[in-house]
């Protein structure tokens, strides 16, 4: 009924649905207003795992928010499995996590579960199963009778994962989950994102750690100031952001370590080879000079892009882009 | 139960287990044992002088609960975004803020009930017998209780706490008032035959006419009126109460209790939790 109303043909099979939404928050005194968000269009599909990236103030948080019914936006459609997010009902599919959780801190972590799965219009004697078994998973079962304002952050987080799963949601919506967390506890929570995944939940989640992105995410999807910069598989990501080519080269009888470094110095030498990073139109010309010079070419190669390095270039375009018009 | 149910009981624990609720027991405790001992005092007016402070005790550490927990409910649990993970589950906006108000009014019948029984177990060895009396003035504090609490948790969405709390006691203390102000803004009242003091008379004068005149109107149609729910002479002075009374009191209070709290969650529906 609501997919009337979308500007863009979307595939049925999608679960959640961004159309050009729009936030503006007014601002202090009314005499201004702040554009959250400016046309944000996506779109998830069952069972993805999509990872939403971009700066602090970038807008993340404001869509996620939009999701969940809890921000109202300014235009635009936002659709859950087909129905807009303030039908209370279409929440039972979602599962949330706020960015920094703070909750009842009297309450216990049993009760704190409980109250959420009441809350859920779960059974009590299911809300008890499950909660202890994601107390369980989430390696805090030995505190669930303790409460919560002795709980430290990284504990909060891992609680923060269990309510939002409590009632097996369809869809996950989890904001900066891998925040406050140790190595260890992030290693954990990165596997429950990776069991979801493949139980068939649905995951969109927010993160400053690119690094996990990269390695629970299908998709990315990069927002920087209200606009959606990128919405591209992890690999495109990579493959575009870049024309670069790595060409490693070796010493030889007729010319030294030392003379390549001082040839080209933008290089790095490693392992008794130097290595250049230069653009495809630049490559046939360094390996003309290369063998002109009688230095070994061993090995040419596309360097290995980070998400991080990917990310960083679109940001900087698209600086660059805003500041040309 | 049902979600509405499930909020209040949530939001009752919640109150019960702070330190308000110590503070108000132990208080409470002090007030009784002094109304104990300054009764010998007062020959003759024992029973009369213990309804008094025990009727009074009641209403003052009432308005302390509701002050300190009914006036910053919302806004706490916006500003703490404990409210996000609740509002994120298949929940209506109203349930959450009716069951809020439903915790805190649980909270003060408890209070209310429990002052009361202890009232008249000091009462008893006094020779007062706790009657309907003393019912009633219970019940009429609980009733006033009620109405500033749903004002409470109106402010409490439209302002800050601070504010909030500011905005809850001047309309406990215009809700007494409101009697008088419509009183004094009557056109048949007669400024010059009444018993007011020379300077209240001047001050009731500049009420009858002009702008403070429909000032005054239209705050006491918006204050509750507290008169009406003030049955605290009948037990003190141990006089029958018709039950009339008690029940246009009640469902006066209801009725501006469920307006205030409808007002809130029209205002809470319409807020963006960031």
């Amino acid at each position: 009924m609501y997919r009337s109303v979308l500007s863009l043909d979307i595939e049925e099979t999608m679960m959640v649905i961004f159309d050009k939404v729009e936030k503006t928050y007014p601002t202090a005194l009314e005499r201004g207003s702040v554009r959250a968000l400016r046309g944000v269009s996506f779109s998830m599909e069952r069972g993805e795992v999509v990872a939403y990236v971009g700066r602090n103030g970038a807008g993340k948080t404001t869509s996620l928010n939009i999701l969940l019914g809890l921000i109202r936006p300014t235009a635009g459609t936002i659709l859950i499995n087909d129905t807009p997010p303030v039908e209370s009902h279409v929440r039972n599919h979602v599962g949330y996590l706020p960015e920094r959780p703070y909750f009842y801190e009297q309450l216990t972590a049993l009760q704190f579960l409980r109250l959420m799965g009441k809350l859920s219009h779960m059974k009590s004697a299911d809300i008890t199963t499950r909660a202890e078994s994601l107390l369980e998973r989430l390696d805090i079962a030995s505190v669930s009778h303790r409460r919560l304002r002795s709980f430290s952050r990284g504990m909060l987080q891992r609680l923060g994962i269990a309510q939002a799963m409590i009632h097996d949601p369809e869809l996950l919506v989890l904001d900066e989950p891998l925040g406050g967390l140790d190595p260890m506890g992030r290693k954990l929570v990165r596997d429950v994102i990776m069991d979801a995944r493949k139980s068939g939940k649905t995951v969109l989640y927010s993160s400053h750690i690119l690094s996990d992105a990269e390695l629970i995410a299908d998709r990315v999807v990069v927002i920087n100031r209200g606009v959606i910069l990128k919405d591209a598989h992890l690999d495109e990501l990579r493959e575009t952001s870049r024309g670069l080519v790595e060409v490693t080269l070796g010493p030889s009888a007729t010319i030294g370590l030392e003379e390549l470094s001082a040839r080209w110095n933008q290089g790095k030498r490693s392992g008794g080879a130097f290595t250049l990073t230069v653009s495809d139109h630049e490559l046939q010309q360094i390996i003309s000079t290369a063998l002109s010079i009688g230095a070994e070419v061993r090995e040419i190669c596309t360097p290995r892009v980070s998400l991080e390095d990917a990310l960083v270039e679109l940001m900087d375009e698209s600086a660059h882009e805003g500041g040309v018009s | 139960m049902s979600i509405v149910g499930t909020l209040a009981m949530h939001s009752f624990r919640e109150i019960l287990g702070t330190r308000v609720m110590y503070s108000v027991i132990a208080f409470a405790a002090v007030v009784m044992i002094f109304a104990i001992l300054a009764s010998q005092w007062t020959i003759g007016e024992e029973v009369r002088f213990v309804s008094d402070v025990g009727i009074g005790a009641m209403l003052a550490l009432g308005i302390v609960i509701v002050i300190t927990r009914g006036a910053v409910t919302l806004s706490r649990e916006i500003e703490r975004k404990t409210v996000l993970v609740v509002l994120a589950r298949p929940i209506k906006r109203w349930q959450f803020v009716v069951g809020n108000f439903l915790g805190l009014a649980l909270i003060l019948l408890l209070l209310v009930a429990s002052l009361f029984i202890v009232l008249s177990l000091i009462l008893l060895p006094l020779g007062g017998i706790p009657g309907v009396s003393l019912l009633a003035a219970a019940w009429g504090v609980y009733l006033e209780l009620l109405m500033v609490s749903a004002v409470a948790i109106l402010t409490s969405n439209l302002s800050s706490p601070i504010l909030a709390i500011i905005l809850t006691l001047l309309v406990f203390m215009g809700g007494h008032m409101a009697s008088t102000l419509f009183e004094w803004t009557s056109v048949g009242f007669d400024v010059h035959d009444s018993h007011l003091t020379p300077s209240m008379m001047r001050i009731a004068e500049m009420y009858q006419t002009g702008p403070a005149h429909w000032f005054l109107r239209i705050g006491y149609y918006l204050l509750p009126n507290m008169g009406h729910v003030n049955f605290k002479m009948y037990a003190a002075n141990n006089l029958p109460i018709h039950t009339m009374r008690v029940l246009i009191g009640s469902v006066y209070s209801v009725v501006y209790s469920a307006i205030a709290v409808w007002l809130a969650v029209a205002v809470f529906s319409r807020r963006d939790m960031r």
